[in-house]
């Protein structure tokens, strides 16, 4: 087929005289055009076109009775002007949205990374690339092995996160630990004692190998953690009031060193409280270990909070104010691997919007109608 | 008599356009404004010409009711009257070379369909595609008050929101979803 017979063709078409058949042939043109062209559109251009279109269609009655002509006149100068000043300051709150959106999409969120510190000074940077597995007293990891079996003693090894950092560690006797942003663990290279002892702080998950013989201690703030085998998240952050601990699966006892010694047990789904006074309260399992699976999830959260694990994921500091952040509540999930701007569109969902200054996330949380 | 117009068939719709409802002509507009302009502009990458094309696909439907026959769904009617609209466009052109390079592969290619209802098929699953998703939030939302059956007012404590938000998601979703799976499941 000539080109000139597809323009011959429309010729027909325009004239009308088209057989079935040829307009078949324009109608496949027709649909091999509209495979070909794809393109990208912009939400508010379309949104102004459809306004535009609207307004075109369905134009509003205008309809001055004539006494009130001349006040109506006025009105419209009035409104006019006043319209003009509306609509420039909306320009400019467009054009600062737009702004704020473009600065947070720029805002990449966290990956795994952390440093290795290990008994004999060296300091090891570890990447996405990267696997660390502690095996017979030998750092196993992707560059090479290092044997710490002759280090001598229990010196640790000692594991930290930056904020937007995350990282994955299996211990001497199998046990996994997921380490959320700005967090530390410090374990020996062998559990050589009667216990398996780490040091935690910040935020982590344990996945604990069972071995009768030796339980597991996780040693957080003033709390000892102390298990068979099993399952639980730890959350001892610099800013909680104490850590809180909650069981996924198994059992853990929790003792607080105190003024007077406090312990109790944690059965499945129960949570130690953020109090000094050592409580537990039922809790969601799913909310709480969200983060290890790549999720933000949140149930009823305070905006404080929600704002906090941000903090430490983009690595990015907010400023907030600190009681309308506590007292509004936010139920959602979202993947943790989006740039921030995905987060500021669910948070602009809930009637809180931001901008950025100086580096900083600037937060405004409008009174809600409901919550008020 | 005042109709809930949100939440009636389409074809409900097009019977009360056809007994000279604006409201309902409207209504019907309003679901697919959207995705027949969207398709419109990627035809022609001119928005005022796609603004006046799926102004006409509408007028003609305002004023062509009385005899106008629609079978089942009005979608295939309007996509059909929307490519001819495109089509007497690119007829009034110099087609071949302002489309100079979409005519050559054509050509080149030589796919030609011989099947008038597998090139529409074709064509109105194109452009269901364009249909813009719905988010998750949405879904969510939607979901609290069309399946668990949640008022507005409850979700909007639920989930912390005012309530015009919820209510402007929830017909957010009601549109896109009419438009994809016809007016069947809402009403």
């Amino acid at each position: 087929m000539e080109k000139d017979t597809i323009q011959e063709l429309f010729q027909k078409y325009k004239a009308g005289t088209a057989s079935p058949e040829e307009l078949r042939i324009i109608h496949s043109f027709y649909l091999h055009k509209a495979k070909r062209s794809s393109t990208e559109l912009d939400d508010q251009f379309i949104q102004e076109q459809l306004d535009a279109m609207d307004r075109n269609l369905f134009p509003r009655k205008a309809n001055y009775i004539s006494i009130w002509k001349y006040a109506a006149a006025a009105i419209v100068i009035f409104s006019a002007a006043f319209g003009l000043y509306q609509y420039t300051q909306q320009q400019r709150a467009e054009k600062e949205a737009q702004q704020a959106t473009e600065l947070f999409a720029a805002i990449k969120p966290g990956h795994d990374q952390a440093t290795l510190r290990l008994p004999n000074g060296e300091v090891i940077a570890l990447g996405q690339q990267d696997k660390l597995i502690n095996k017979n007293g030998v750092v196993q990891l992707n560059t090479g092995n290092i044997d710490l079996s002759k280090a001598g003693g229990n010196q640790l090894i000692t594991l930290e996160t930056p904020r937007g950092g995350q990282f994955q560690v299996q211990l001497e006797d199998g046990t996994k630990v997921w380490l959320n942003a700005g967090s530390t663990i410090s374990y020996p290279a062998k559990f050589n004692g009667n216990d398996r002892s780490v040091v935690l702080k910040g935020e982590a998950y344990f996945e604990v190998a069972h071995n009768a013989k030796k339980p597991f201690k996780v040693n957080v703030g003033n709390d000892e953690i102390q298990v068979l085998g099993t399952g639980f998240n730890i959350q001892s952050y610099a800013d909680n009031a104490t850590p809180i601990t909650t069981l996924v699966h198994g059992k853990v006892k929790v003792t607080r060193k105190n003024n007077q010694q406090q312990s109790l047990i944690l059965q499945p789904g129960q949570q130690t409280l953020a109090q000094t006074n050592l409580q537990k309260t039922n809790t969601d399992i799913s909310g709480i270990t969200a983060w290890k699976n790549g999720l933000f999830s949140f149930r009823r959260s305070s905006v404080k909070n929600i704002v906090r694990e941000l903090e430490r994921w983009y690595n990015i500091d907010f400023v907030v104010d600190q009681t309308a952040a506590e007292n509004r509540l936010i139920t959602g999930e979202i993947p943790r691997n989006v740039n921030l701007d995905d987060v500021m569109q669910i948070l602009s969902y809930f009637d809180i919007q931001g901008h950025m200054k100086n580096n900083k996330v600037y937060l405004t949380i409008k009174n809600n109608s409901i919550n008020r | 008599m005042q109709y809930d117009y949100h939440n009636l068939k389409e074809e409900t719709l097009f019977q009360l356009v056809k007994n000279n409802d604006a409201l309902a002509y409207k209504e019907l507009f309003d679901r697919y404004k959207e995705l027949l302009f969207r398709h419109a502009y990627r035809m022609t990458q001119d928005y005022e010409l796609s603004q006046d094309i799926v102004q006409d696909v509408f007028l003609v439907l305002w004023n062509k009711r009385a005899i106008i026959e629609i079978s089942q769904s009005l979608e295939p009617y309007l996509i059909k009257s929307i490519r001819n609209k495109i089509l007497d466009y690119f007829s009034h052109q110099e087609l071949v070379e302002k489309y100079r390079e979409d005519v050559l592969s054509f050509v080149e290619e030589g796919i030609r369909y011989t099947d008038d209802f597998l090139l529409e098929k074709e064509l109105a699953a194109m452009i269901e595609h364009e249909k813009s998703k719905l988010s998750p939030r949405t879904r969510e939302v939607f979901e609290l008050n069309r399946e668990q059956g949640h008022s507005y007012k409850e979700i909007s404590a639920l989930l912390s929101t005012s309530e015009k938000t919820i209510k402007k998601q929830v017909h957010n979703a009601l549109r896109i979803l009419r438009t994809k799976f016809g007016s069947f499941f809402f009403f």
